[in-house]
């Protein structure tokens, strides 16, 4: 009998850091990462659709409303399933049912990331992940906050088991990282 | 690297369409884009299976959501790029479809038509989908009239060149190729 695999889900708002956790996690403990926004970017691509935002969001919102609540994370389970590492991370944990059907597949683990709107909005703006990131106003990015698949993630990131703090630095951040990965027994990379 | 020239076809149910693209590819080259090709894309993405109900349920929305003339962009972007010298463009159901092929200088239309009781006919001995054969009359003008195909008289009236394929597999031949000469296009 195969171990259960174990899920790590980061829940976070916008340009908080969940990438960089994912990055980090990726590096130092060789997990691969799994976006529910995966499928969502290579649907946009085919449909020559720009991969903004949000044509993610509206995208998102067409497939639930016509095949069930659950099928992103339905995508994700089959992504998990396939995956050949014992640790897998997923990025962008939204909605209550993305849990329920993580849960489902593997030993599930809740992170949490989170910094201030003000530096979330700076960093999004360095990085311009998104083509308009670059551009936006603290109030477009702010309104990007209400749109239906944040306004979950602030309730859900009560049950996250930790939630790190990522006003401070990388070094801040990874310390607490490490701290909660020795503590549930998830080990390094050899160095 | 210059653009190649699209065909589109639109046509009603039974009326020899698949004929058309087949003879077409056989006997002068190029390669096919399918309007319903980037709606399976979306369900086989997401593990949805590919009924007809959930494909008409997404094409209608996303149309909604992101504009009527969302296939007809992302398939002539496709088809553009192609590095063949011919490529037809296979679905075209409504006006909307053509938004982006009706400005190129290298796209004409090719609507596709019959009789309707030779399309009742053939669609009765092909069996090709699931309830074909012992479809009534009746059944067969409900589904001239499905939300998928209503609007297929209307696209049709933008068409180029019109076969009429009453006859047999020779006249629809000789008829294609007649068109094709028009256009100039030559056999391969």
């Amino acid at each position: 009998m195969s171990a259960r695999k174990i899920v790590i889900g980061i829940i976070g708002m916008p340009a908080s850091g969940k990438g960089t956790v994912a990055d980090y996690l990726q590096k130092t403990h060789s997990t691969p990462k799994l976006r529910f926004s995966d499928a969502l970017s290579t649907i946009l691509e085919r449909l020559h659709l720009e991969k903004t935002r949000d044509h993610q969001i509206t995208l998102s919102e067409v497939l639930r409303e016509t095949c069930g609540e659950d099928i992103l994370s339905r995508a994700i389970q089959i992504g998990i399933q396939k995956s050949p590492s014992p640790v897998i991370v997923v990025d962008g944990v939204r909605r209550e049912g993305d849990i329920t059907t993580l849960k489902e597949v593997a030993d599930f683990h809740l992170l949490g990331v989170d910094a201030a709107a003000e530096t979330r909005y700076e960093r999004a703006k360095k990085r311009a992940e998104k083509p308009e990131e670059a551009n936006q106003s603290f109030e477009d990015f702010l309104k990007l906050d209400q749109r239906s698949t944040e306004l979950t993630t602030r309730e859900l990131m009560k049950q996250a088991s930790m939630t790190f703090d990522n006003n401070g630095s990388f070094e801040h951040l990874y310390e607490q990282i490490d701290q909660y990965l020795s503590a549930i027994g998830i080990t390094k990379n050899e160095a | 690297m210059s653009s190649p020239f699209i065909i589109g076809l639109v046509g009603t149910p039974g009326a020899g369409k698949s004929a058309v693209t087949d003879y077409i590819i056989q006997t002068y080259g190029g390669s096919q884009f399918r309007f319903s090709d980037y709606l399976s894309h979306v369900l086989q993405k997401m593990n949805i299976t590919k009924s007809r109900e959930n494909m008409i349920k997404l094409s209608v929305i996303l149309r909604k959501e992101f504009g009527e003339d969302l296939f007809s962009h992302a398939v002539a972007s496709d088809a553009l790029r192609s590095e063949d010298e011919l490529v037809l463009v296979d679905g075209i159901r409504r006006p909307e479809d053509l938004a982006a092929f009706r400005p190129l200088p290298n796209f004409k239309l090719v609507a596709v038509n019959a009789d309707a009781k030779i399309r009742y006919d053939r669609i009765k001995h092909r069996g090709e989908k699931v309830g074909e054969t012992d479809m009534t009359w009746e059944a067969f003008e409900t589904t001239e009239r499905a939300p998928t195909e209503i609007t297929i008289p209307e696209a049709m009236t933008y068409a180029d060149f019109v076969i009429m394929n009453d006859g047999g597999v020779e006249e629809l031949h000789t008829r294609i190729d007649e068109i094709m000469k028009e256009i100039g296009i030559a056999k391969k």
